[in-house]
């Protein structure tokens, strides 16, 4: 509606009351400070004609004035942006400590648990991990247009309690989720949780003390270094890509796996090429992914010594229609209207070290575990477009419509083969993890 | 004591944009439905759309949708522009 409005169309939309206070952030971030809207006393999902017709009727008249009447300044004011050194005062350090804590929640500046304070003196110590300049812009990041520099990248990365070393690691996550195929607007405005995982691979893994076998997801000791760096971004996508609770993170319930997602690569029971070369990257760099996940299954089989068997309860697993990604692809691809970018969704499989040695013992590729799942992992259309616009799938796929007549009709849950991903971690257990994922994930090499 | 700490919120990009004029009658325009395939959407315009023809004459009404996307379509700039030699207005249901 902003770039009709730039284009001299005025517009009205409908707007849920839940909803205006993010319309009006959203519309400033998209230039144009005063987007009109109409307030919906609720959203209109979930609902049938029925009951839209009566939250249209009572939002109409609204709907006549902002066609043709200038609508008044933002009504909700902006606060005034806090001093870039702010002064906390306390009775001792502790106490000043605490005081910083509790300001910082107040702004929304945390993650909900103590962060430690980005002092002067810390973030200078944080900058010497990198070469870069701290005025640095790494990136403008989404969906607030937040300017990334290289010190601002820093200050979160010392709240989150990273070590120097640490800073190469986030400034390549935020080359990676600025990426048009990372669809950062997209994953972080949507009212489905999206979490972002990092996926570390090559020589970094042992450099840093990452963890890549058990409980390489956390929480405790062995994964400190994991914790801290997906902490890390959280707090990055808050406080560089303006994406808080309520307001441009508008999810309907959060995940805990929004806190923090970072594990390694288990090179000790991968069998296969490591994933960054995979990705086209030399075998001696080290190299960040970035995925994001709706939600982790788990693919439990301590019995299947076959391929086939293992893979049956994965595709068990992949087939649950409740998640967007599961047969997205039929309404469509993600897509960034202003990148002109659109990706397919894609998947990844954790395969457990137990799990990696059938496939090593058997010499299964990773192409064929991939052709194996998009022939199993499928499910019945009437399943799959039953949650599915049926409008959007109309235009998507024309040449698919026949699917309408034969709705028992087996369709895979993702679009080609190579929407699986797949890469080792884990310890010793027939445990496998399955993550739905949105939009394509992105690799980005880590300087050294 | 005195604890001088960074302020970790990035400076934002800011856009300058403004409104467009608005209609000064709505009676012979010719008004877009703006629908991103959001659910429930699509009732919601069909009946904004009865309702403003039935108060304005002549005001004829054709329904939009983005032209890449999924279950969420979006306009894109080229998608704005051609609709800006068509429609007078728009009315749309894009977001919850």
């Amino acid at each position: 509606m902003a770039e009709l409005e730039k284009v001299g169309v005025p517009t009205v939309a409908f707007v849920a009351r839940s909803f205006e206070k993010d319309w009006q952030a959203s519309a400033r971030v998209f230039g144009v400070k005063t987007l009109p809207w109409a307030t919906a006393q609720r959203p209109f999902v979930g609902l049938d004609a029925e009951d839209i017709y009566p939250l249209v009727d009572a939002a109409f008249d609204m709907v006549v004035k902002r066609l043709t009447q200038p609508m008044a300044q933002e009504a909700e004011q902006q606060a005034a942006r806090p001093a870039e050194v702010i002064a906390v005062e306390g009775e001792d350090r502790y106490a000043a400590l605490e005081q910083m804590n509790r300001m910082f929640i107040d702004q929304g500046w945390g993650d909900g648990f103590p962060l430690w304070a980005p002092t002067r003196e810390r973030v200078d110590a944080m900058l010497r991990g990198t070469k870069r300049a701290p005025t640095q812009t790494v990136a403008v990041l989404a969906p607030g247009k937040g300017i990334a520099t290289v010190e601002k990248i820093a200050a979160n990365a010392v709240m989150a309690g990273c070590q120097p070393e640490h800073l190469p690691v986030l400034i390549a996550v935020v080359e990676a989720i600025s990426d048009p195929r990372f669809m950062m607007r997209n994953v972080a405005m949507s009212t489905g949780a999206h979490a972002p995982m990092m996926l570390l691979s090559g020589p970094i893994v042992e450099k840093l003390g990452i963890n890549t076998g058990r409980c390489a997801l956390g929480p405790g000791a062995p994964s400190a270094v994991n914790t801290v760096l997906g902490r890390a971004v959280r707090l990055i996508y808050m406080n560089l890509g303006h994406a808080y609770p309520g307001h441009m993170d508008l999810d309907t319930l959060g995940s805990p796996t929004k806190y923090s997602m970072c594990l390694g690569e288990n090179m000790d029971a991968n069998p296969w090429d490591p994933f960054h070369v995979e990705k086209g990257f030399r075998r001696e760099d080290s190299v960040v992914t970035m995925f994001t996940t709706y939600a982790l299954s788990e693919v439990e089989d301590n019995y299947g010594t076959t391929p086939p068997a293992i893979l049956s309860t994965t595709a068990l697993s992949a087939c649950n229609a409740g998640v967007k990604s599961v047969g997205y692809w039929l309404c469509g691809w993600r897509a960034d209207p202003d990148a002109r970018v659109s990706v397919k969704d894609k998947h990844l499989l954790i395969v457990c070290p137990v799990h990696a040695a059938v496939y090593k013992k058997t010499g299964w590729s990773k192409q064929a575990i991939r052709d194996y799942l998009y022939k199993h992992a499928r499910m019945p259309f009437a399943q799959l477009i039953a949650k599915t616009e049926a409008a959007a799938f109309r235009k998507s796929h024309p040449h698919l419509q026949w699917l309408w007549d034969s709705p028992q009709t087996l369709i895979p849950i993702l679009e080609t083969a190579d929407c699986f991903e797949i890469m080792v971690a884990g310890g010793m257990g027939g445990r496998s993890t399955y993550s739905y994922g949105a939009g394509e994930p992105v690799s980005q090499l880590i300087e050294q | 004591m005195t604890l001088h700490v960074l302020n970790p919120v990035a400076l934002k990009v800011e856009e300058k944009g403004s409104s467009a004029p608005r209609l000064p009658r709505l009676e012979g325009k010719h008004i877009g439905l703006y629908w991103n395939f959001k659910a429930g959407g699509d009732a919601a315009l069909r009946r904004a759309g009865e309702l403003l023809q039935a108060r304005y004459a002549g005001l004829t009404t054709k329904l939009y949708t983005g032209s890449i996307g999924g279950s969420n379509h979006f306009l894109t700039k080229d998608d704005a522009k051609r609709i800006s030699g068509e429609c007078a207005g728009m009315v749309g249901s894009t977001a919850d």
